[in-house]
């Protein structure tokens, strides 16, 4: 965990009886010889985290899922392995805390199960181009090492013409990725801030230069790379901060290896504000020009937004005019004044990101 | 213990023991005339803490009328002394919760006293909802600590000067911030909703520019709305949220005021009403046109293909494409 302030390891391991024998188990009971494990039927509600828990549940829901998207704004296509729930990372911006439910960091134990459903799924759908993630209920990589999960997926996409595995994490988490067997289906990707951003608001995430030095390794190691500008915000100096990390990352990495890069303004629902307000209430992320959007989110007045993408746009095409650069959740209206074209007249967003995966990676069904 | 019915001088109750005082801060005037012409009707309550001496339980705006009217002795329903105080409170708190509408100075103040007497739990599921109080998550804390302010500042929520919604979100607002609060909603005395944006939107200025609540308050510009002797309450309103939206959204604001000025500036008809996209968010502008026949239409819609061609309506559209 070199550079990650993410010291507190996994003290208790709470496991559902139907998942002990289950592979990721074993695997955590192997790497995690100092926690204490304990067996339990179901795993109980909590109301609150408790520190150094970690909840390996038999899962029953579906673990493959379509990225939720909205009518109203651009949404690219991504489908999302669901392999656990919660990060420890606490960003004050993250949705994860308006789940109260589960509160503590949650696996799901039944990893055979999981396995099968991908391979289910890609099958079913041969022709097309999956482009798959994990980091959308937790991060991918902060319990990988423990977990072990890319031992798994990894050689599976390799083994996959049609899709590709993206990684997100805002960890340095990596060493274990080092001789998996990717066969190029696998791009590693990280979630990129002002550094201003980073030590106030992503307070337990690796530094921008952990994470920049991680991704060198991975490059090195033949994976390609993903960078997500994500949540953008806006602050006095924003200009300037966001400058620096565009400047480090461009002189840490080799562009040819980047797939994408992904820029989104900070939006959240209504219900996040008394909830970051209770949970950081130092923080100041919430008091920007925040407008309700036409999906009900809140997220920055347009002209806001404009500046923000049109400065990175800028920089980043200045780097490598080829580069997939791409808004997440944006309408047509702020492509065009980003941009100067929409994503319907490049065959929609998702097209744009298969081309950026064919062109990028070499990979095509 | 059963209660006993006497006649108590009202000499003999102790008026400086508050102990099961709920103050509404009502107007007692109605009361007072109702005592006059009809009498007591219902005895009042009291405590015999020590024998001759009572504490007063239930009916305190009647015992004041009664002793302006210069009434020595009334029939009381008198608890023993060996009656445990915490019992007596019970019965009056659930007494009171369901004998009548309540404002909200006296739910608080309920919700606050039953606090002892009662779990988080029960609070939460039976007494808060009883009263018509919000029992969402942190709600508890926030009634008890709402039911604690000095009576200046519940007599505020007495008044209806100050919503239940503002009121909880000031529950967590130091003393002389909440003060403050108070001062200027009782110069508005607008509608819950806004008074919850007002307060919501001065918070996040504070927090934002890192200043002191209490600074924001005291802004040469918001105080002046506020003690406006030419301005109505309604006036001072609109002065107060067009003033406060221009400190939270200053980008958005200026741009909006641009764009309505360009608006203003084209002199549109009467008959029509132009739009651009609410908080300037997407692509939808609205033209609306009135007609009142067919030849109306015609000449309506003319006057909008000529109206979209013309400088007025590239000076709108260009305030509103432009970025600063």
């Amino acid at each position: 965990m070199t550079g990650n302030k993410l010291k507190a390891p996994i003290r208790t391991v709470l496991v559902e009886k139907a998942v002990r024998r289950s592979p990721l188990v074993q695997r955590l009971r192997k790497r995690l010889p100092h926690a204490r494990f304990q067996e339990v039927e179901t795993v109980p509600a909590a109301s609150a985290r408790v520190a150094g828990l970690l909840e390996v549940e038999h899962f029953k829901g579906r673990f493959w899922r379509n990225c939720p998207g909205t009518r109203v704004y651009d949404c690219c296509g991504y489908q999302i392995i669901h392999f656990g729930t919660q990060c420890t990372i606490d960003c004050t911006y993250c949705i994860l805390q308006a789940y109260f439910n589960q509160p503590n960091l949650r696996l799901f134990g039944n990893t055979d199960d999981l396995l099968r459903e991908v391979e289910e799924r890609l099958d079913q759908d041969p022709d097309r181009l999956h482009r798959v993630g994990t980091g959308e209920f937790t991060d991918s990589l902060l319990l990988d090492p423990w977990t072990g999960l890319s031992q798994d997926l990894v050689p599976l996409f390799a083994r996959r013409p049609n899709a590709v595995l993206e990684l997100k994490t805002k960890t340095d988490h990596v060493d274990q990725l080092q001789d998996l067997p990717h066969g190029g289906h696998t791009l590693i990707s990280w979630s990129l801030n002002a550094q201003e951003v980073t030590r106030r608001e992503e307070s337990r995430a690796a530094s921008l230069r952990a994470r920049l030095e991680a991704a060198q390794k991975c490059a090195r190691w033949g994976y390609y790379l993903g960078f997500h500008f994500d949540p953008m915000i806006h602050y006095p100096g924003w200009r300037q901060g966001y400058r620096k990390t565009l400047d480090a990352l461009m002189d840490a990495v080799d562009p040819s290896r980047v797939v994408w890069i992904s820029l989104g303004a900070f939006r959240f629902m209504p219900e996040l504000k008394p909830i970051i307000a209770h949970n950081h209430p130092r923080t100041r992320i919430t008091t920007g020009e925040f407008i309700r959007g036409l999906d009900g989110k809140l997220r920055y007045f347009r002209d806001i937004r404009i500046q923000l993408y049109s400065m990175m746009v800028e920089a980043l095409k200045g780097w490598d005019r080829n580069l997939c650069v791409y808004l997440c959740m944006e309408g047509p209206w702020i492509w065009r004044k980003v941009f100067g074209f929409e994503p319907a007249d490049k065959g929609g967003l998702p097209k744009m990101l298969d081309d950026a995966v064919r062109t990028r990676m070499g990979v095509m069904p | 213990m059963e209660l006993e019915l006497k006649r108590v001088p009202l000499e003999d109750v102790d008026l400086e023991d508050a102990t099961f005082s709920l103050p509404g801060f009502r107007d007692d005037a109605a009361l007072f005339q109702s005592l006059k012409a009809a009498g007591l009707i219902q005895p009042l309550v009291a405590w015999e803490r020590s024998p001759g001496r009572f504490t007063l339980v239930d009916g305190f705006r009647r015992m004041e009328g009664l002793r302006q009217a210069g009434i020595a002795t009334a029939p009381f329903l008198v608890h023993p002394a060996e009656t445990p105080q915490e019992r007596i409170l019970k019965r009056r708190l659930e007494d009171k919760i369901f004998s009548g509408p309540l404002n909200l100075a006296e739910k608080v103040q309920i919700a606050a006293r039953y606090a002892p007497l009662a779990s988080e739990e029960e609070l939460r599921r039976r007494i808060l909802p009883a009263l018509g109080l919000s029992s969402k998550e942190g709600a508890v804390w926030r009634w008890i600590q709402v039911g604690g302010w000095p009576p200046h500042h519940l007599e505020l929520l007495g008044r209806e000067v100050v919503s239940e919604k503002a009121a909880f979100l000031l529950a967590s607002w130091k003393e002389r911030e909440r003060h403050a609060a108070l001062q200027l909603l009782d110069a508005l005395r607008c509608s819950a909703s806004i008074q919850v944006e007002i307060l919501e939107r001065i918070q996040e200025v504070a927090v934002r520019d890192q200043c002191p609540l209490q600074e924001v308050f005291q802004r040469e510009e918001l105080a002046a709305v506020a003690s406006s002797h030419k301005l109505n309450r309604r006036e001072k309103t609109a002065h107060v949220r067009d003033l406060v939206a221009r400190w939270r959204y200053p980008r958005l604001y200026r741009k909006t005021q641009t764009i309505r000025e360009k608006i203003e500036a084209a002199r549109l008809p009467r008959t029509v009403a132009l739009s651009p996209p609410p908080h300037l968010e997407g692509d939808r502008w609205e033209l609306r046109l009135t007609f009142t026949n067919l030849l109306d239409l015609d000449a309506q819609i003319s006057w909008a293909r000529d109206f979209g061609r013309s400088s007025q309506m590239q000076a709108i559209w260009k305030a509103f494409e432009s970025v600063d």
